[in-house]
Order: structure tokens, then sequence, then C-alpha cells
């Protein structure tokens, strides 16, 4: 049998070498899993096979015949639809339009726009989103939720004429019912005769949803076999040189003094107030599906919510500081990583250098302090050096590093800041097995500094590896805090849908 | 969303405001309602240039000292160049009701159309300071009057006194308006006439927009590529201005005479101190009133549309000392 | 090769083109390569250099000012009016128009950062109020100064440069150094990249954005300052437009109008390059349609230098 799609010697080279050789081969029908850490180059091929990067050298065959996507727009002449890990968007327009974008249905004059609804509407229903309206505005959706109009979007292309879809990371910001809803959809398809490829961080995902799955390890591939032949330990050896392993002790732990207070805080987004405080060397998680309030209650302590109201308190050895705005916050050793690199975490097109010390550079004293070159990119290579961030070096632009790198350097920006609070929403997101366990030490190591860690996660496993405290958020009110030892799994889940009414909130 | 609200209506406002001033700032009713009385509207070009002020300024006068023969409505726009605006406030005295309009025309083509609505509304029509294209007049079928100096003459009359003790082989460069705009070509017609009879040669002609600052950087750029230059002819007294100052900066080691256009107050220390030989008087003050004065003719004898040309006089500063 | 050149000296493509520029008039203008020729564009140039390097500052903060030509009309009368019916001594004048354009960017940049309203409406306000002010200090009337405020555009001496010339030079490295290395400048970068992530980062964006349009105030009232100087006189119609050249010299030296990205030697050298080819053209006679039709193609092409470098 002709494969779907077949490519052949691919090679692509940015500053360095991303992708080598690289043949894949994907039969009609089948779902094809792509694994590999960070920077190993699955999101180049990706980009490669769907028309948005040219390759060096090699070829692809699309069933046979000889394909070479001049741009996006041919490779989707061609049937190849695309889900976006960043995703592609646009907030100004309803979901509906960013849904059929592509393929508007015309009338004689214009658009049909009894059609855009009609068509959006069954899309949206088929994804999940039966609860939102197609005019909606994308920007009042969470991300979550444009997640699934990207997923949407790329299966809005015709049946018979789509021939391969590439998700990449489409559950990153899912939720597991939202998940296994995207699966049946792609294993329905595929029974169909569509071909998937399917990029994940989530091995067991990968495992249960492919038929085939490749590991890439820096551009190379390492591996291609069957799923049902393999287990995560497996893909992880592949992928990884070291073992990685998960340790997590049980072991309520000894904390310092309370470091955090947060009093009656409430917002516009979460109107019952809550409260909770952190000790020095603690980690306190705070789970929740999506949608909780999660990344709201970490904005509203950090100072950057609309009608703040309520009290946070930093303690320290001399008076209280009581934090009002997120330069008072940024400025007495809080940190705030947000869910959102892109748009809330780094300065995009600037050195890793300028990204790694923006935050420092409040403690320098005035507006007119110099910064100088030489000591500036000094302290970034350190913190290069001392979280193996992947870089050429502090004057490379952060774009051209991947996810999990682009991370490590907004833990180096906190730390050079020497940040000692720390509010982290969902930290892993969309990075690799290594990088996660790193950055997972990372923070083990900052907690037994005596560091007071916030994380605000959507993986329960995380949480629970991580935190000597969970807080559940459930529909923007806090229902209920556990400490080690006492939760289980189950105890969390049953808490997080506890304050949804009717079944549709609970699956959004 | 309230905050977005906000901004959008503060914005709002804000243009509001804007647009509101162009209206509000050019334009000024002197003494109000009496029916009986016609009502003149006074169009002008920017209200913002020294000379249609004083034209402005002296119709005002003049009203005031004849309150009880009209009412005038004064309106003006926001840079010369600006023709939307004066043809939105053409129509705007159309619907306003008044009687007669002196316009002083942004344009000698595109205020015809307008114009020519307001005759077939039966407003009397004069034309003052920037003569309406007379073939644009035939097409439409129109007869407005213009009143006014002849800007050619007044621009041969400056040009002779300036060039009068040079050399024949003497360089000149001119300095002309905004090409399109009939003063302009008058009177860049009217310099290359007295060059001509003079028999010298124009080695650069270039326009500096009416624009101080801009003539100064052409006289600075003209000066290195001819540093002979001997004379340079501003069609307004601003790039007089900025050219005197140019020429100044450059610190020639031979005598460039200057002359300009309109008479205004800041040229005459430069006309005292010999760095500008001259400029015209077109008397721009009066110039509106002799068209207010045809006007009310007309409205009340129904005299006969006819051209009228108004006076001129050079200035220099033998004639600055006389006054 | 070129790609470390380009480390070095960013602004090293746009120097060619400039260096490209000169080298054109002068084989094409008899006179051009003349101290004449220099010293025209040495002198007419400082008022759009003060003014472009506030522009640069605030398109790198990720705004805009659109109303620094009216600014520098209004300093420019402000300054005639002190100095000639107040009497005023020139130097009290001077800071009188220079203060009166801080002003006039307090109140865009406290509109714009305090009260959040869009930059780019609170400063087409202003080039309207400004103008219209403008207007009423001169009360529409071109005010006559005379040598002793032209002694500013004269060279000194000994040097061959003029004062004015050589502040806007001070200030070209001032300003350079404000941006690369002061924590000023790299908060305005961080602000005009990203402002959500500078909040984040610590960054109280308000004061920053306010400073930097009062920067651009007092710039464009310095600007005011020089006009009058070069010209002797206070023109209220002074630097129509100006605001237009200086977002095109800023963009043609590789500053980005979606913030972020700027340098002020590169300006710099946009403002050369504006100058050198307004000078040329008057120098080869070329008529005005063609003046503009050619001074807007090399904006255009300088852009796409600019990116085809960036690439």
């Amino acid at each position: 049998m002709t494969a779907r799609i077949a490519t052949e010697g691919l090679d692509k080279s940015f500053a360095t070498p991303v992708l080598k050789q690289v043949a894949l081969q994907i039969s009609p029908g089948s779902i094809h899993g792509l694994v590999g850490e960070n920077g190993a180059g699955k999101s180049t091929l990706v980009n490669i096979i769907s028309g948005l990067l040219p390759p060096d050298s090699g070829s692809i065959a699309l069933d046979g015949r000889s394909y070479s996507p001049a741009s996006r727009k041919a490779a989707l002449v061609a049937g190849i639809a695309l889900a976006s890990q960043e995703l592609s968007l646009i907030d100004t327009l309803s979901v509906a339009e960013n849904i059929l974008l592509a393929s508007f249905p015309q009338k004689a004059l214009g658009i049909n726009r009894h059609a855009v609804r009609q068509r959006a509407r069954a899309l949206m229903d088929l994804v999940g989103l039966e609860h939102l309206s197609p005019q909606t505005p994308l920007a009042q959706l969470s991300l979550a939720e444009k997640q699934l109009v990207e997923l949407a979007k790329a299966l809005s292309m015709p049946e018979e004429t789509t021939r391969l879809l590439i998700l990449d990371e489409p559950t990153s910001a899912l939720t597991s019912p939202q998940a296994n809803l995207l699966h049946q959809i792609i294993k329905q398809r595929s029974a169909a005769g569509l071909s998937v490829i399917y990029v994940s961080h989530r091995l067991d995902d990968v495992l249960s949803v492919c038929d085939t799955v490749s590991v890439l390890r820096d551009g190379v591939i390492q591996l291609t076999a069957a799923c049902t032949s393999l287990t995560s330990n497996d893909l992880i050896r592949a992928m990884s040189r070291e073992e990685l392993l998960r340790h997590s002790d049980d072991k309520p732990r000894a904390f310092g003094e309370v470091r955090l207070t947060v009093e009656q805080l409430s917002s516009t987004d979460f109107p019952e107030p809550i409260s909770l405080h952190c000790h020095r060397g603690e980690i306190l998680g705070i789970a929740g599906l999506s949608g909780a309030g999660r990344s709201e209650l970490l904005h509203a302590i950090y100072g950057l919510s609309a009608e703040r109201q309520g009290r946070v308190v930093l303690h320290a050895a001399g008076p209280d500081t009581v934090i009002d705005s997120a330069s008072t916050a940024a400025n007495n050793g809080i940190a705030l990583i947000a869910e959102d690199r892109k748009s809330q975490g780094i300065f995009s097109g600037k050195s890793v250098s300028l990204n790694t010390t923006i935050a420092g550079l409040g403690k320098l004293g005035g507006a007119l302090s110099t910064i100088l070159p030489k000591r500036e990119q000094r302290v970034s290579e350190e913190l290069i050096a001392q979280l193996r961030v992947k870089c050429e070096g502090p004057l490379q632009t952060i774009d051209e590093l991947s996810g999990g790198n682009q991370q490590k350097l907004l833990v180096a920006r906190w730390l050079q800041a020497k940040s000692d609070v720390w509010l982290l929403d969902e930290p892993t997101r969309g990075v690799d097995v290594g990088s996660k366990l790193a950055i997972h030490n990372q923070l083990r190591q900052l907690r037994d500094q005596g560091a007071t860690i916030l994380i605000a996660s959507s993986e329960l496993e995380e949480l629970t590896a991580l935190c000597d405290r969970i807080l559940v958020l459930s529909n923007k009110k806090a229902v209920a805090t556990y400490d080690r030892g006492q939760w289980s799994k189950e105890m969390l889940l049953e808490a997080a849908f506890s304050n949804y009414q009717g079944p549709r909130a609970a699956a959004g | 969303m309230t905050t977005m609200k906000n901004v959008l209506s503060a914005a709002i406002l804000l243009l509001l405001a804007a647009c509101g001033s162009e209206d509000t700032t050019n334009s000024s009713t002197v003494d109000g309602g009496d029916a009986t009385r016609p009502r003149v509207a006074l169009v002008m070009k920017s209200l913002a240039n020294e000379f249609f002020v004083n034209m402005a300024n002296g119709a005002e006068a003049h009203q005031a000292a004849n309150s009880d023969q009209y009412e005038l409505l004064v309106n003006g726009i926001r840079n010369e160049s600006d023709l939307a605006q004066q043809v939105s406030l053409v129509d705007q005295m159309i619907s306003s009701g008044v009687q007669a309009i002196v316009i002083a025309p942004a344009d000698s083509k595109a205020l015809v159309p307008a114009l020519a609505r307001a005759v077939a509304a039966g407003i009397v029509v004069i034309n003052i300071d920037n003569r309406l294209e007379p073939e644009v007049l035939a097409e439409y079928e129109l007869r407005i009057p213009f009143i006014g100096p002849s800007n050619r003459e007044g621009a041969k009359l400056v040009g002779d006194y300036a060039l009068q003790d040079l050399d024949s082989g003497s360089e000149v460069a001119i300095l002309e308006g905004i090409p399109s705009a009939f003063n302009s070509i008058q009177r860049r017609t009217g310099f290359e006439d007295a060059v001509a009879q003079a028999g010298m040669k124009v080695v650069t002609l270039q326009s500096g927009d009416w624009d101080q600052t801009k003539a100064a950087q052409l006289t600075s750029a003209i000066l290195s590529q001819f540093p002979e230059l001997d004379v340079i002819l501003a069609a307004n007294d601003n790039m007089a201005l900025g050219a005197a100052s140019a020429v100044g900066l450059a610190a020639l080691d031979h005598k460039v005479t200057i002359a300009g256009f309109d008479n205004i107050t800041a040229i005459h220390p430069l006309i005292e101190s010999g760095a500008v030989v001259a400029t015209v008087d077109q008397f721009g003050d009066q110039l509106a009133i002799f068209g207010i004065e045809y006007a009310l003719e007309v409205v009340a004898n129904g005299t006969v549309l006819q051209d009228r040309e108004t006076p001129l006089e050079l200035i220099t500063a033998a004639s600055l000392q006389a006054n | 090769m070129l790609r470390k050149l380009n480390l070095v000296f960013e602004e090293l493509f746009i120097f060619i083109a400039l260096l490209l520029l000169v080298m054109f008039f002068g084989v094409m203008a008899e006179n051009f390569f003349t101290a004449g020729t220099l010293t025209a564009i040495l002198t007419q140039l400082p008022a759009l250099t003060v003014v472009t390097i506030g522009m640069t500052l605030v398109l790198i903060s990720g705004g805009i000012d659109l109303s620094v030509g009216s600014v520098v009309a209004l300093s420019a009368g402000v300054i005639g009016i002190a100095f000639t019916v107040f009497e005023l001594p020139l130097i009290i004048a001077a800071a009188l128009g220079i203060v009166a354009g801080g002003c006039a960017g307090l109140v865009n940049g406290v509109l714009g950062s305090y009260f959040r309203l869009p930059v780019f409406i609170v400063t087409l306000g202003m080039l309207e109020a400004g103008r219209g002010l403008a207007y009423m200090v001169t009360d529409s009337q071109t005010v006559y100064i005379g040598a002793s405020i032209q002694s500013l555009s004269l060279p000194i001496s000994g040097i061959g440069l003029s004062p004015s010339f050589l502040v806007s030079l001070g200030l070209v490295v001032l300003a350079q150094y404000a941006l690369t290395r002061t924590v000023f400048g790299r908060y305005l970068i961080a602000i005009g990249t990203n402002e959500q992530a500078a909040k984040i980062s610590g960054i109280r964006t308000e004061p920053y954005l306010t400073w930097v349009l009062v920067i651009s105030g007092l710039l464009a009232g310095l600007g005011g300052l020089m006009n009058a100087a070069y010209l002797g006189a206070s023109d209220p119609n002074a630097a129509l437009g100006l605001e237009l050249s200086a977002i095109a010299a800023a963009v043609i030296g590789g500053t980005s109008l979606m913030g972020g990205r700027g340098s002020i030697v590169g300006a710099f050298i946009g403002v050369l390059i504006i100058s050198v080819l307004q000078n040329g053209l008057a120098q080869l006679g070329v008529s005005e349609p063609v003046k503009r039709v050619i001074t807007g193609l090399v904006i255009i092409l300088a852009v796409l230098l600019d990116r085809w470098r960036s690439r």
C-alpha cells in the first residue's frame, strides 16, 4: 500500500541543524504519534509538512506523488489540515469566523452568514463547545476553549478532501473529558481513512490513541514502532539518555514561618472572597478544572486584577508589605510566571539576555541607572548554565528557543530578581518530560532553600508529586484544602467538580 | 468592557472637540438677527495666515462702522489647501440663506461647482483675491465678477524694482508658492516678465509651498548649487523671510537681492535693514471690503456684473520711512 | 560575514544607503560636494533631529506622537512673543518655549497612560490644539526676531558647526546611551515589546509612558527654538507635517511602528537621508511632484532594505 505521506532525507537547519535525514512513513487511516523533548525538531517537521517552512533538502510524497508546498495555502489545497500548538486564531473575530476562516461558505455576493453559523455550530458541537454561541468573540474564550476552536478549525475542511490531519499538542490545555472527546473524534475520522499526526508530551495519551509512534531526538528519528509493543518508559528512554522517573516522597515536611497571607481576596473574575496562606519552604498547589479560576487567583494575588478587594500581605523579618500592584509584588520578591508564555511572559524578538535580566533591573535603583552589557551577559550566561538552557548564548533571540527553554528563562528571570515567593501558572504546559522533571527539581531545590511556592496546574499528577498542600478551586470558589498524605486523586477530583451545577458546566 | 466604552466615548469626545474647534475658532458672526438687512458671507482662505486675518479684520471693522447696512458672517478654512472644507463652507452658507457670498477661493477651479449652486439659489457671488478660472466658469455658464489686484502686475512691479540697478548678466532664482494656485502662477509669470525685460536669466524655479522653513531650506540648497546667485524673487513675504535667513546663514561674500509680496509686518525690519529690498501691498485688508461693497451694490441695485481691479503699492525702505 | 558586521553595527546598511545617496547627488549635481552644501544641510537639520529623537523613543515604547509639528510651532511662537513683545532675555524666552513643549507632552502623557486613552487619538487632538495655540500666541502673524537668535544657527568660528547642530548631535549620543545603557531605555523597549509581560516583570508602565511623551514634548519645544533660530523668526505655520518626516526618519533608521525596536543613531541617519535628499533634489532643480514621488520611494526602499537586513 502506498503511504499517505512519506518523507525522505529531510534536512533543516536554522543556526544549527534541527532535522537530520528524517524519513517518516504514515499509512492511510493510521494515527501516528510523534514524541520527543522540546527542541527535538517536532514542530519543525510539522511545519515543513504543513507548508509553513521549506526543507533545506529531502523530499515528501503525498499518496505516492511528489509534494512540495510553497505555502500553507498550497498545503491546505493538497488536503493537509493543521491544529497548531501556537494557536492560529484571531482574537477580534467570532468563534464561527475563526473556525471557517480558511473556507468561508460563499454566496453570489460576500459571505453566506447563515451557512457560516450552521457549519460552525455543527463543528462546535462535535468538539464539545455546545455551551458557546458561534457569535462569541474569540477573545472571551478560555485557553482550553480556544484550543478546541483550533481543533474545530482544523476539522472544518471537507472530509472527502482532507488527507492528513496534524495535531500539535492538541490537549495541552484540555481537561481529561475534553481530551477523551478529542481522541474519540480522531479515532472515528481515522477509521474513515484519514491519516493523523499526533504530537504530544502526554505519553499515555499517545500510547492509547496512536497506532504507531516515532521518537525524535536532536532532529533524528530514534525509534518508530507500533504502540502496542511499547511502554511510556520505552519512549522516555528513546527520547533521552537519562532515566527519567518521577520521585515523590509521601512524608509531610516541616515548613518555616508564614511568608504570604491572602485575606478575603476577590476580583471581578472570582467574586467570592478567597483566603489562604503559605509558608517558607512550602509548595502550595492550586487545583481545579479549566476555567475554575486558578490563573485569576494567582493574578489577583500578584496585584493585576481589576476591582481587586481584600489584602495580600508579605511577611518578612522587617515590617510587613501589603501587595497592591504588580510592581510592589515584583520588587518585594514575588515572581509570577503566567500561563500564556507568548503574550504574558517573553519579550519576543529580544535577546535571551534582555529577557533574563528585565525583572531584576527594578532593584538597581532609579530609572537612570546604567546597564553594563558585559556584566549583563555574564549574569545571563551563569543562569543559562545553572538552568541548563539550550541556546547559543545570551545574544540569541528568545523566539529561536524551544518552549521548554523559554520557560526555563522565565525562571531564570525571577531567580535573577532574587524572588523567593513564586506564583507559577501551568509551569510545565507544553513542555517535554525531560524539561518537566528539570523544572520540578528546580522547584524542589528552591523550596529547600526556603522559597514559598504556589503552583496552579491542570495536571493532578504534577500537583500530587510536588505539593505540600493542595487548594482546590471549583467554579471560581475555594472548596477544600488538603495536606500531603491526606489526599487521593479521587478526593481532589470530587472537590474540583463539587461546585458545578448541571452536566454542561462540569464538562467545561 | 466598561473601560473600553470609556475609552471609546472619550476618544469620540476628543475628536468632536477637534472637529468643533475648526468650525468655531475660524468663524465668527458679527452682529445678529435683523431680517431686513442683507446678510453677507465672507468665505476666506486660511484664517491662520496674517494676510487673510487682516482682510477679515478689515471687513469686520467696516461692518461695525456700517452695521445698519448689512450683517456679516466670516468663515475661514484651516489651511490654504483644504478645498473640501471650503466647499462645505459654501454649502453651509447657502443653506443658512445669505444674500451674498464674497469668497477668496482656495482653488481656482474646484470651488466653481459649489458656487454654481449658490448662484442657482439666487445668491450674489463675488470673487476676491484668487481669480476663478474663466474657462470653468464658462462651462457652468456663470458670471462671477472678480474684484482684486492683478497679481501679475504686482509681481512685475516688485520685480522691476528689485532688478533695476543690477547687471544684465545677473542670476535670478524664483520661489513660487503651491504650483497649482492661480496667484502663484500669476506672480511667477509677473516675475518672469520682469526678468525677461531686464534681460537676465532665471537659473532655477522652485516651489516653497508659501512656507518659510521650506523656502529657507530650498534657498540653502540653491545657494550651494549657484554660489553666484544675485536675486531671489519670492512669491510671498513668508518665503522671502525664509530666503533672507538662509542667505544670512550662508555668509556669502556678495549681496543677494531679495524681494517679496504681500507686505506683512514681519518683513518690515528686513526691508529697513536692506536684507529684503521690496514687497508689494495689495491692500489685502481692503480687498474684502471692496468685495462686500460691490456685493451690496448688486443686491440693492442689480448692477451689471463686471470685474474690477484694485490698487497695488510698492513698499520699499524709502516708502516705509515716509510713513 | 554580514551577520557579524550587523551585530557590530546594526545601522550599517542604512548608513551605506546614505553614502550611496550622497554619491548619487555628487555625480548628478555639479556643486554638491562643496562646503556650502554641507553647511546648508548641517544648518537645517537640528530641528528635525531633536524632534525625531523624541519620536523614536515614543515609537519604541509602542506609542506615537502626532503633535510634534504643532508643538514646534507653539514653542517657536512662545519664544518669539516672549522675546519681542515681553522683551524677556533670549535665554528665558527659549526656556519658556521648551517648557511649553514639555507641558503639551505632559498632557499627552497623562491622558495617554493614566486615563488610558489611545495615544494616537490624544496626540492627534494635541496636533490640532497645539497649532491653534500657536496661532493664538502669535496672533497668526509671523514674528520677526532677528539676528540675536540666529547666532544659534551660525557656525562657531574655528569649529565650523553651529551650536544648534552640536546640541542636536549631543542629544543623539545621549539618547542612544539612555536607550541602550539605562534602565529607562530598557524599560521602554520592554513595554513596547510586550506591555503585559512588562507589567508582570514589575515595571510600572504609566510613569514611563508619560515620561517618554514629556521628553518628546520637550524635544519638540527645543525643535521650536532651533526652527526660530534657523529662520530668525517665529512662523506659526512652521513645521506643518513635521511629525510625518520624523516618523519617516525613525522608520528609515530601523524603528518599528509596532514598538519595541529602534535606534537613535539609525533615526539620525534617517534624518540625514531626508535632508540630503531634499537638498540634492533642490540642487538638481527637480519639480515639486517628482520630488515628492522620489522622497516617497526612498522611504519605502529604506524600509525594504531594513526588512531584508533583519531576516
